[in-house]
């Protein structure tokens, strides 16, 4: 088995609805949520759901993908700062290289990521979509 | 206090080993430390090993490298593993060992396989460093990672690709010399300009290559070291930084690293004879080189003309062999300061800086060797 489905189960939140930890005490955001807050190691967080929503900062097309992501070759990766705080790098869907440029506004959407084939285990998370008019 | 003393230093050519395992790496190296070894009591072996349970199915490695080599059953085996840093991990283990009184002789022992699968699935492995939840899940690669900061490292300081491509050119006619390379052949700035795109805007030349390898060196107490050898390379205290990656093109990690190992021993970069860098990629070289101050920021591969660095070949030509990387740099420095490196030299190095780190800069540490 590839893909374990405890973790797929436990890791949910984050990859499902973009899950960050906000820390009460000193308000730093951390994606993907974490039971502590790095910055003052407290454990006053309180879990986010972050909506999602960014521009990119920077990007890079990938052409050695890793084994098992090979239908997505080649991989757009950008770096997106969220409208709600932190810096991630995702992996972007729905568009072509020559279409994404620094500045571009993305939403996050829930797409098929991986899947382990022998046991019909499906691993979907969080990729970004460029927001187009009207979309 | 005691000091702790390299006594001893062997590397195996870097390279694809199809017919070598785990056993036979540490047979070939230890092999050739054979009089040291006889000559030393070792009580620990420490193996640094990043990736040998996802590309060998194997655990235990020491254990099995005590028994097979016949150290003795005194002999306590321990592995490291913190990623591509696993090498200078081991050196943390071993120095402590032997500066708290505990070992009198700890060999370290650096072995990596990674030729044993396609590239696709090497990356899958090495994605290992990235986080669990959500980036490794994804499908991110370490590449990608480089790429951005690359991407980010041109931006903030105007530099087009060919800035980059003196790091492979350089280290190619290093490599060049060096026997135990794995790239050992030169490359022209329209090779370099020319070759495959990884990952938008890294090409072939950018990145180190991954590959088999092992390399062994020798720690020795101060009272033990002059039965080892007649050599006097005293190891300065291991420093370490662990910083999250934020996508900002610093390297904060490596900076702290270098800084503490300097100042653990009373000196200042200007006093650095010879650098021994992790160059993971060559925008990574530049970063690392920009920490030490002695360029100003963004041009930190102009520091080339100036002072020698990596003389064999570095990550880039010698090779990267995962969680081994650390021991090789050890012994080549070693080999520069007691004159008995196989490669492009240069004269009078009696202080050398080595810096490495995990793949992409998470975590660096640093030690000064000195010839006293």
């Amino acid at each position: 088995m590839r893909i374990s489905v405890s973790r797929v189960w436990r890791n949910r939140h984050v990859n499902y609805r973009m899950r960050a930890a906000t820390c009460k005490s000193c308000g730093s955001i951390t994606f993907p949520y974490q039971p502590v807050c790095s910055r003052c190691r407290g454990r006053n967080v309180e879990p986010v759901d972050l909506r999602g929503t960014g521009r990119i900062v920077s990007y890079t097309v990938n052409y050695q993908y890793r084994e098992g992501f090979d239908r997505q070759a080649p991989q757009i990766v950008a770096l997106v700062e969220l409208d709600d705080g932190p810096k991630v790098l995702g992996v972007l869907t729905d568009v072509e290289p020559e279409e994404v440029y620094e500045g571009q506004r993305v939403s996050a959407v829930l797409r098929r990521v991986s899947a382990d084939s022998y046991h019909g285990i499906i691993y979907y998370a969080l990729k970004f979509r460029p927001v187009r008019d009207g979309s | 206090m005691v000091k702790v003393f390299l006594t001893a230093a062997s590397t195996f050519k870097v390279g694809r080993h199809y017919n070598m395992g785990f056993g036979d790496l540490a047979a070939e190296v230890i092999s050739s430390l054979e009089s040291s070894v006889r000559s030393s009591q070792i009580d620990a072996v420490v193996v640094a090993s990043a990736y040998p349970e996802k590309t060998g199915d194997q655990v235990m490695l020491a254990s099995k490298v005590v028994t097979q080599m016949g150290l003795g059953d005194r002999v306590m085996g321990l592995r490291t593993e913190q990623g591509d840093a696993s090498g200078l991990v081991a050196l943390a283990v071993g120095y402590s060992l032997v500066r708290a009184g505990l070992a009198n002789n700890v060999l370290l022992l650096g072995m990596e396989k990674q030729s044993e699968f396609p590239s696709r699935r090497l990356n899958d492995i090495v994605a290992q460093n990235l986080d669990e939840v959500y980036a490794h899940g994804v499908g991110l690669t370490n590449h990608a990672v480089a790429a951005i900061l690359m991407r980010e490292h041109m931006k903030r300081y105007g530099h087009d690709y060919e800035y980059y491509a003196s790091w492979p050119i350089t280290m190619h006619e290093n490599g060049k010399q060096n026997p135990h390379a794995y790239l050992d052949f030169k490359v022209n700035l329209e090779t370099v300009k020319s070759a495959q795109v990884v990952s938008e805007p890294l090409r072939l030349f950018d990145l180190a290559p991954r590959a088999d390898g092992a390399a062994a060196v020798l720690l020795s107490s101060d009272e033990f070291a002059p039965k080892v050898s007649d050599s006097r390379v005293e190891v300065g205290p291991v420093c370490s930084s662990t910083i999250r990656v934020d996508y900002e093109p610093r390297l904060l990690s490596a900076a702290n690293s270098m800084r503490y190992a300097l100042d653990a021993v009373g000196l200042s970069m200007s006093d650095v004879d010879l650098f021994e860098v992790h160059d993971s990629y060559s925008v990574m070289a530049s970063m690392i080189l920009e920490e030490t101050g002695l360029t100003p920021p963004g041009r930190g591969l102009e520091l080339l003309q100036h002072i020698p660095i990596n003389l064999g070949g570095g990550l880039k030509a010698r090779g990267y062999p995962g969680g081994a990387t650390g021991i090789y740099q050890l012994a080549e420095m070693y080999g520069h300061l007691t004159g008995t490196f196989q490669g492009r030299k240069v004269e009078n190095v009696e202080v050398g800086l080595v810096q490495g780190m995990s793949d992409l800069g998470e975590t660096s540490l640093a030690t000064v060797l000195r010839v006293m």
